[in-house]
């Protein structure tokens, strides 16, 4: 009323100058949040290795910026249990620095059996905890069919048991004009499931031509350039429940994300059979 | 079905051919066809005063002895109207317009007569009254989904430098969404801005917006009209999925020589125009150049992101006794920041050149009107490690129109050539396609027609077909209609609908406010038109001389628009996939025009939501088809514009208030280790932020308040100057630009911009 008084009495009788007052009290500073804190707390990245005697698994507060992540102490406490037996252990922290960013390692010594479920727990202070589920692996037997392997040889190594969600992954090692290569991705493609079994089936022939880096040789002669007859040939598989994948959705745990998984890692060397090769041709 | 979005354009291919050849067929018998025994009737109106052609004026051709109105029309942006086929006898011709004495004069065609009446308007002296309805002889005006805005419409929106900008006065329509106030991004009814399309006097110009949102290429002093049509556009609009700005510059004045300057805290122009020859030939020149980059650390306090822009304009003009032309040259440069902290440097250059020629001759039929030119496009973007994209459109163009009867049936028809080449130096940011150099002529033709089967309706139906070498014709019908319940313009019902395309689309990361670069690339080949689909009704209402009103409701539905692929990782990349959308909401608007006050209002109601195959997008969610609302689904904007003369002062202010916009909250800050190949004690993993559901979350309400004070001094006979002082957001509120997950900054838009401006014009 004071307003449109005074309005009147400067001879304006406008309301919208009595509008543009009352707007002019409007500029206040909203509130504005653009951290969704609900839908996770905590990342956790590790594996359970059932040949290591420790195992580290990170554990992040999500909602904290990195510049802003220098905490000395996660406000939380960690706990694995192995869900076969019972048995739990409080994790210790160990914290790696980086750039000022604090890291939080939890170090376990607990012994690590195949075909176990594991429970990781994160309690944090305030708020629910969190768990996040890795189930070990079995420890895959491997057998090498046939025994005598030449150059064109189709040979197989078949891993059993192996989970068929978590399949297997492969590398061969190899040397070559005294330089030693590794053949890894294009592995994959070579692997098929049947049941609880893998089998890794190609001829050493294929392996040195699926390696890009080998120098330029006539096909033919791939074989006689091998240093060694020997294959190195390095495996490791997950338990039930992991899922090799890049989206974060798909890592999801409730309250948070993760890459925790049960882990079993082995090699098995195979001899090839080069030399009754040449003498048959 | 989202994800296989067929190639539509492709599913008319017979059909198109057919409407083709039909067309064509139309082109080449029209001009046989003629009723000899009608007559024609062309009339050009302009200003006594300056010379120049006055756009929007009302010509009434009415009973000679009863003063019943026979036909009724408005003047186009030459001055000119034409009347066909009207049968021979005697008529008065009244011509009216704001601010000029009515003409009236009595003419008698005989038959087969083409006559063109040239009328020079009188200014009325004191005429202080807006547009005064005239009873019923007043003519339509209000179509649906057009907005015509004159140049004393863009002066009252206050503007931090001497004189409005359309840039200002576009912001204030509930139609039009800009992002913030830098980017020089303006959405039109759910459309992108690469929806839209900017013609000036016929010749495109891809981005004459600034980087300051304030400010565009069409200042209020260059501006004759501008014609915007949010949607239902007809078939002479060709290659916009969503929305026209036609603007027409004014010619220089025939008469005599004035010029002057301006200057603000923001920005210094210079002015000049004259006779050549007088009363045929005028040249009007403008140059502005923005001096923010100066000035807004003493007036801002505070380290803003550096913006720095210019334009030039300049334009000949002939106007003879049977055909008029005009010369434009424009260009325009930007370059600047959004995000202080990112130190990405964007750029953008426009350059138009062309020509255009109205004849009018007795000797012709029908006018028929000749546009040439070439308009060049290119805008970059430099990251702090001086990597460069760029991507850039040329476009050498020629255009023809004309008007021919068939069978008794005017006919508007014309065609466009449009040899177009598009190239992008994309470096590593744009994974999915490389960087590109394309040619693709375009072609297009249409045709329409205008149907009055009484004084209550009129039909408005158009075609139009455009085609490219990879791309089959087009077939985009259309119809607008208008309906006068009561035979007079107090009150009128509208309809508009149609079938829109366009042969390329504008690619950039909408993820990103803090970045408008844009990749314009050609559609078609592997990438099917983007197509849309408009309707729209209106209604609008006069009350009284002073009072006008009109609400409308519209819908649009676009197929196969390219948006940006996400990765829940926050990092430059843009990767491209196919998404359908679907627009829909109402505007009301009110205006009351009575001197020495102005105030209009406006809400808008909005909804745009855009469907797209979840794997395509690459959105990490769990449903097969993600719907959401993109960037720019704005649901509430409310405008008051409002000016008022206190003596020998203008008071003008303006309120905006907008709704928040979508955006995507961050839920994580992540580091992480790829096991097993990483160890968690060894190493530290990748940075990445984490994204809640894309767009899920919505940002706070926006409100701003402009005001400004002017007056002008006249210091002599030949000397005026004019002293505006206001402020831009002048409760300083802390409106929300956009907030930056990279550097976890909340970025707002200008604070309070004070400013004074002085403006001298001599003549």
């Amino acid at each position: 009323m004071n307003n449109m008084i005074k309005i009147q009495a400067l001879g304006i009788n406008s309301p919208f100058l009595l509008l543009l007052g009352l707007i002019t009290l409007c500029g206040c500073d909203p509130r504005f949040n653009p951290i969704d804190t609900e839908k996770g707390r905590y990342s956790v990245y590790g594996t359970l290795d059932i040949d290591k005697d420790v195992n580290y698994i990170r554990v992040k507060n999500l909602n904290i910026p990195l510049a802003h992540d220098t905490l000395k102490t996660l406000d939380a406490t960690v706990t694995l249990e192995n869900l076969r037996n019972g048995t739990s252990e409080k994790l210790q922290d160990v914290v790696f620095e980086v750039q000022g960013v604090r890291l939080h390692n939890y170090r376990t010594t607990m012994p690590i059996n195949p075909r176990t479920p594991y429970l990781l727990t994160i309690d944090p202070t305030e708020g629910k905890e969190i768990r996040a589920l890795a189930t070990t692996p079995s420890i895959a037997q491997t057998q090498v069919i046939p025994q005598q392997i030449r150059c064109h040889t189709d040979f197989k190594i078949v891993f059993d048991p192996v989970d068929p969600e978590a399949g297997i992954q492969a590398a061969i090692e190899f040397e070559f004009r005294n330089d030693r290569y590794t053949l890894r991705s294009p592995l994959k493609s070579y692997i098929t499931q049947q049941n609880n079994k893998a089998i890794l089936q190609l001829t050493p022939h294929l392996v040195l031509q699926l390696v890009p880096q080998l120098p330029a040789i006539p096909s033919r002669t791939l074989c006689e350039q091998l240093t060694s007859d020997i294959f190195t040939v390095s495996y490791y598989h997950f338990g039930p429940g992991f899922r090799n994948s890049t989206t974060s959705d798909s890592l999801d745990i409730p309250g948070g994300t993760a890459d925790f998984f049960g882990f079993y890692t082995d090699t098995l060397t195979i001899e090839l059979d080069l030399e009754s090769e040449k003498q048959t041709q | 079905m989202v994800g296989s979005v067929k190639k539509r354009t492709f599913c008319f291919s017979t059909f198109s051919k057919v409407f083709v050849c039909g067309l064509i067929c139309i082109l080449g018998v029209a001009p046989s066809v003629n009723a000899q025994e009608q007559s024609t009737l062309r009339v050009l109106v302009k200003s006594q005063e300056d010379g120049t052609p006055i756009a929007g004026a009302n010509v009434m051709v009415l009973n000679a002895d009863t003063g019943d109105r026979i036909f009724g029309g408005i003047t186009d942006r030459d001055g000119l109207l034409d009347f066909s086929n009207i049968a021979p006898r005697s008529y008065r011709l009244q011509i009216s317009f704001v601010g000029f004495k009515t003409h009236s004069e009595l003419i008698t065609l005989e038959p087969g007569e083409t006559r063109v009446v040239r009328v020079a308007l009188e200014v009325e002296v004191g005429q202080l009254d807006e547009l005064v309805v005239e009873d019923e002889r007043e003519v339509t005006t209000g179509e649906v989904g057009l907005r015509r805005i004159s140049r004393e419409d863009i002066g009252r929106v206050p503007s931090p430098v001497a004189g409005g900008d359309l840039a200002s006065y576009l912001q204030s329509v509930p139609s039009v969404i800009s992002t913030g106030d830098r980017g020089g991004e303006l959405h039109i009814r759910g459309g992108t801005p690469s929806q839209n399309k900017v013609l000036v006097d016929n010749l495109p110009i891809i981005k004459p917006f600034h980087i300051s949102n304030l400010f565009s290429a069409f200042p209020e002093y260059t501006v004759q009209n501008v014609d915007l049509f949010a949607g239902g556009f007809g078939a002479e609009y060709m290659g916009a999925t969503s929305a026209i700005i036609d603007v027409s510059l004014r010619p220089g004045n025939y008469k005599q020589f004035n010029g002057g300057g301006s200057i603000s805290p923001y920005m210094a122009s210079l002015n000049l125009e004259g006779p050549l020859k007088r009363g045929s030939h005028s040249i009007l020149l403008m140059g502005r150049k923005s001096l923010y980059n100066q000035s807004s650390a003493y007036l801002l306090g505070e380290e803003e992101p550096p913006m720095d822009f210019y334009d030039l304009t300049a334009r000949y003009s002939y106007q003879g006794q049977n055909y008029t032309c005009n010369a434009t040259g424009i260009t325009t440069h930007d370059e600047g920041q959004i995000n202080p902290s990112r130190s990405i440097k964007l750029s953008w250059r426009n350059i138009v050149v062309g020509g255009r020629c109205v004849g009018f001759a007795e000797s012709l039929n029908h006018p028929i009107e000749i546009t040439a030119g070439y308009s060049y496009y290119t805008n970059s973007e430099t990251s702090p490690d001086r990597t460069e994209r760029s991507s850039t459109v040329n476009q050498l163009f020629f255009a023809f129109d004309h008007q021919e009867s068939l069978f008794g049936v005017p006919i508007d028809y014309g065609f466009k050539l449009n040899f177009r080449t598009y190239k992008a130096t994309l470096a590593e940011q744009f994974t999915s396609f490389e960087s590109f150099d394309y040619r693709r002529p375009v072609v297009s033709v249409f045709a329409s027609t205008v149907w009055e089967p009484n004084k209550y309706l009129t039909v408005e139906p158009s075609l139009g077909s455009m085609a490219t070498i990879v791309t089959a014709p087009t077939f985009e019908p259309r119809l607008r209609m208008m309906y006068q319940p009561d035979g007079t313009n107090q009150q009128e019902i509208s309809v508009a609908l149609g079938r829109y395309h366009q042969v390329a689309s504008g690619i950039n990361d909408e993820r990103d406010a803090g970045t408008v670069f844009t990749v314009w690339r050609p559609d078609g080949e592997d990438i099917p038109l983007p197509e849309a689909l408009h309707a729209i009704a209106g209604y609008q209402q006069r009350i009284g001389n002073h009072f006008k009103t009109n609400i409308e409701g519209y819908y649009k539905r676009h197929y196969n628009i390219s948006v940006s692929k996400w990765t829940p990782i926050a990092k430059l990349e843009t990767e491209t996939a196919l998404a359908n959308g679907t627009t829909y909401g109402f505007d009301i608007a009110a205006e009351y025009r009575n001197r020495p006050f102005y105030l209009s209002a406006g809400y808008g109601y909005a909804s745009v939501a855009y469907e797209a195959a979840s794997g395509n997008l690459g959105a990490w969610i769990e449903e097969p088809i993600f719907r959401y609302s993109p960037a720019h689904d704005q649901r509430h904007k409310f405008n008051v514009t409002g000016s008022y003369e206190i003596g020998k002062f203008t008071a003008s202010v303006r309120w905006e208030y907008g709704s928040g916009k979508p955006y995507t909250r961050v839920y994580g800050f992540d580091l992480r280790v790829v096991v097993p190949s990483e160890y968690p004690i060894h190493d530290a993993g990748t940075a990445r932020t984490l994204y809640s559901r894309p767009y899920g979350q919505r940002l706070p309400v926006y409100h701003r308040l402009d005001v400004s004070v002017g007056r002008t001094f006249h210091l002599g006979k030949h000397t005026d100057l004019k002293m505006e002082a206001g402020a831009i957001n002048i409760y300083d509120r802390d409106n929300i630009f956009y907030f930056d997950a990279n550097t976890l900054e909340r970025i707002n838009q200008t604070p309070m911009l004070p400013y004074l401006s002085l403006q001298a014009q001599f003549n």
